[in-house]
């Protein structure tokens, strides 16, 4: 009983040295063993089925590897996977602290791109800034509006958020689905399924070309950097802490819980409205019907991974991101047999990556209980 | 157009109706006995999913529709014991590990149904769905569908099981002072849920679509969730609103022809009216209906 004290908090050498060694070294570890440990699982999950599958893991290993960042085309394409992912994870990681249930970001992506897409042919002629910056920001704000209809149903009707956001991810597809058949399609398109490609002034400029690498990344690294500020040396962000952390605390605080939490809302689904407009001006440059690709789930994943730490979203993204660049490079690898690689395996790891990450946690990652 | 066909047509497209109600009402049913005792289960959407495939590979493994249907639910109860596990016994957020089991199912249905094709391309047997056209279908889970939903009322309102479910609902703390077991109940009642999922899982596969695809639930489960809302927490309310679904859905599909030059336009809308009408009978509803007390709450104990 005396002895705690003294190593923890007394004033000898030896206190300071203990103090010292558990913010470097233990506080770091333990934040890292969970992540380490939940997407360590879901990679062992993926390795056992492939196993199972008759793959020769010897083989699957090094061509996953290789079609992860064997050379730097490889590599620009699992980057070109994380800027999405890593930009609407950060959005959710936000979101997700204040105790905001968005499942919405995958609808919120969708029509981000479709307002980037629908808004570039007519800055075509403006000075290439310019039309980029207009076509992000109308995907920052059709995202923005889209989350904040969920928010004002969930606010002034009581749906609960979760219901809302999903069931809104459907109507986007379709109103996706809508636009690009109808007002945007292209006449020269047979099959009347894809928008003209955008004008080359909205382009988001290259890092390295041969890889169709843009600067949307630096973007994505930017947002979650500012987030991390954010949440951690503002009172803002501090107050929206503790709107996830306790609502009836925060109330008697006097902190407008209802204001933080709508707003938390529609600035994620900002992120994800302007991570769609990012992939469609630097890396479709033009919409199909079935645009989604399910980002708006997988950022989920990526966002509890990451512990909901702006920072951590950084590697969680990549991570799931080599996954998928991972399984769909399989197909050009030259060794026999890798071709019939099944892609649709990283569903399953970034489901046993949640499971396992929400079972490790004890408390970091739970609801608030009454609201 | 005489007065008998016509009467054939909105005969037909109300059976239809009927037919694509029975996976939404299997599917609400469990989730709707799930919510009472308070489980949010998102992870319907996965059971209905490994419902469907199990079904499909289980009906042509053995070439009877029933063990289809036995491998549905089969299917659907070990997600749903994944689930209980989760947030019942680890007391996790219910939100996340449905999430996650969606995720997982998707996968794993997606791996499944793709080996099953190369280990019947292989030895020449036929794709999925041919084998199972012959195995005397599963239409006796319509009649089943509506039997349970009764049974379900019944239970919920009038025994000491569904009394006791729905104190684990409102109030658990309260229900354990009164000798209930919070976690069977709960346990018990994940089960159930995802094994009604499952089974909805098994009609789609077997009966409606005769194989199964990948992602063939399109968002069923979560339209069965909010079905349940909708139904206000109650069988017969759950049983009308999967009726009404079940019919816009075969509307949909009878006027696909109808549409003409704008079907590429007007049928997104069709698909995308049942989310909205949801989305707007929720906020409509919303403020005169509560929801179960402790729904997504975990429970601590005494």
């Amino acid at each position: 009983m005396t002895a705690a004290p003294t190593a923890s908090g007394g004033n000898s050498r030896l206190g300071t040295a203990v103090r010292a060694a558990r913010r470097l070294v233990f506080y770091p570890a333990a934040a890292l063993a969970l992540p380490t440990l939940s997407a360590g699982v879901g990679l062992a999950v993926m390795l056992v089925v492939v196993a199972a599958l008759g793959f020769p893991p010897g083989v699957v290993a090094p061509a996953f590897i290789g079609a992860v960042m064997g050379d730097a085309e490889r590599l620009s394409a699992t980057l070109l996977l994380a800027c999405p992912l890593m930009i609407i994870g950060t959005g959710l990681a936000l979101s997700f602290r204040c105790g905001v249930w968005n499942i919405g970001a995958d609808g919120q992506y969708l029509v981000g791109a479709l307002a980037g897409a629908a808004t570039a042919p007519y800055v075509g002629g403006w000075p290439s800034a310019a039309a980029l910056g207009a076509c992000l920001l109308a995907g920052v704000a059709a995202g923005g509006l889209w989350a904040a209809v969920a928010a004002l149903l969930q606010y002034s009707r009581g749906v609960p958020d979760v219901l809302a956001t999903i069931l809104l991810n459907f109507v986007a597809i379709q109103v996706l689905s809508i636009v690009v058949r109808g007002p945007l399609a292209d006449p020269l398109s047979a099959d009347r399924d894809t928008t003209a490609a955008i004008p080359a002034a909205a382009e988001i400029p290259l890092l390295y070309g041969p890889g169709g690498l843009h600067a949307g990344i630096a973007l994505a690294v930017f947002l979650a950097a500012m987030l991390s500020v954010f949440l951690s040396r503002t009172t803002w962000g501090l107050r929206t802490r503790i709107v996830g952390l306790n609502p009836i605390a925060a109330r008697f605080a006097r902190i407008p819980v209802a204001a933080y939490a709508c707003g938390a809302f529609v600035a994620s689904g900002a992120m994800g409205g302007l991570a769609g407009a990012v992939e469609v001006c630097g890396n479709t440059h033009y919409l199909t019907g079935a645009y989604s690709a399910g980002y708006g789930y997988t950022a989920i994943a990526v966002a509890l991974l990451a512990g909901l730490r702006p920072l951590g979203v950084i590697p969680a993204a990549l991570f799931f991101a080599a996954l998928e660049s991972g399984s769909r490079g399989m197909q050009k690898m030259p060794q026999a047999g890798l071709q019939d690689f099944p892609t649709v395996l990283t569903f399953a790891a970034q489901g046993v990556v949640l499971l396992v990450s929400v079972l490790a946690a004890r408390r970091a990652l739970e609801r608030r209980e009454a609201a | 157009m005489s007065e008998t066909t016509a009467g054939a047509v909105v005969f037909s497209i109300l059976w239809r109706g009927v037919q694509s109600s029975v996976p939404l009402l299997l599917a609400a049913n469990g989730e709707l006995v799930g919510q009472r005792a308070g489980l949010l289960n998102i992870g319907i959407e996965g059971a209905m999913l490994s419902g469907a495939c199990a079904a499909a590979i289980m009906g042509w493994w053995t070439g009877s529709a029933f063990l289809g249907v036995v491998g549905g639910a089969a299917a659907g109860t070990v997600v749903g014991a994944v689930f209980a596990c989760w947030t019942v016994i680890a007391r996790r957020d219910q939100i996340v590990a449905g999430l996650g089991l969606n995720l997982l199912a998707l996968g794993l249905t997606g791996v499944a149904v793709q080996h099953a094709d190369a280990w019947a391309a292989s030895r020449g047997v036929r794709v999925l769905p041919p084998p199972l056209a012959g195995s005397g279908g599963v239409d006796w889970l319509l009649p089943t569908s509506l039997g349970m939903i009764a049974l379900t009322h019944l239970l919920l309102g009038r025994s000491r099981i569904g009394l006791a479910l729905r104190a684990v609902g409102e109030n658990p703390a309260a229900a354990e002072a009164a000798g209930v077991r919070v976690l069977v109940v709960r346990t018990a009642a994940a089960l159930f849920a995802s094994m009604m999922a499952g089974l909805g899982g098994a009609y789609l596969s077997l009966e409606i679509a005769s194989g199964f695809q990948e992602q063939m639930t399109a968002g069923r489960g979560f339209l069965a969730l909010s079905l349940v809302i909708f139904g206000r927490w109650s069988a017969p309310g759950v049983l009308a609103a999967a009726l009404f679904f079940g019919c816009l859905d075969s509307v949909q599909v009878a006027l696909q022809p109808a549409l003409g030059r704008h079907v590429h336009v007007l049928y997104p809308a069709l698909l995308a009216l049942p989310y909205v009408l949801a989305l707007a009978a929720l906020a409509g509803l919303a403020g005169r209906v509560r929801p179960p007390a402790a729904l997504a709450v975990p429970y601590d104990g005494a």
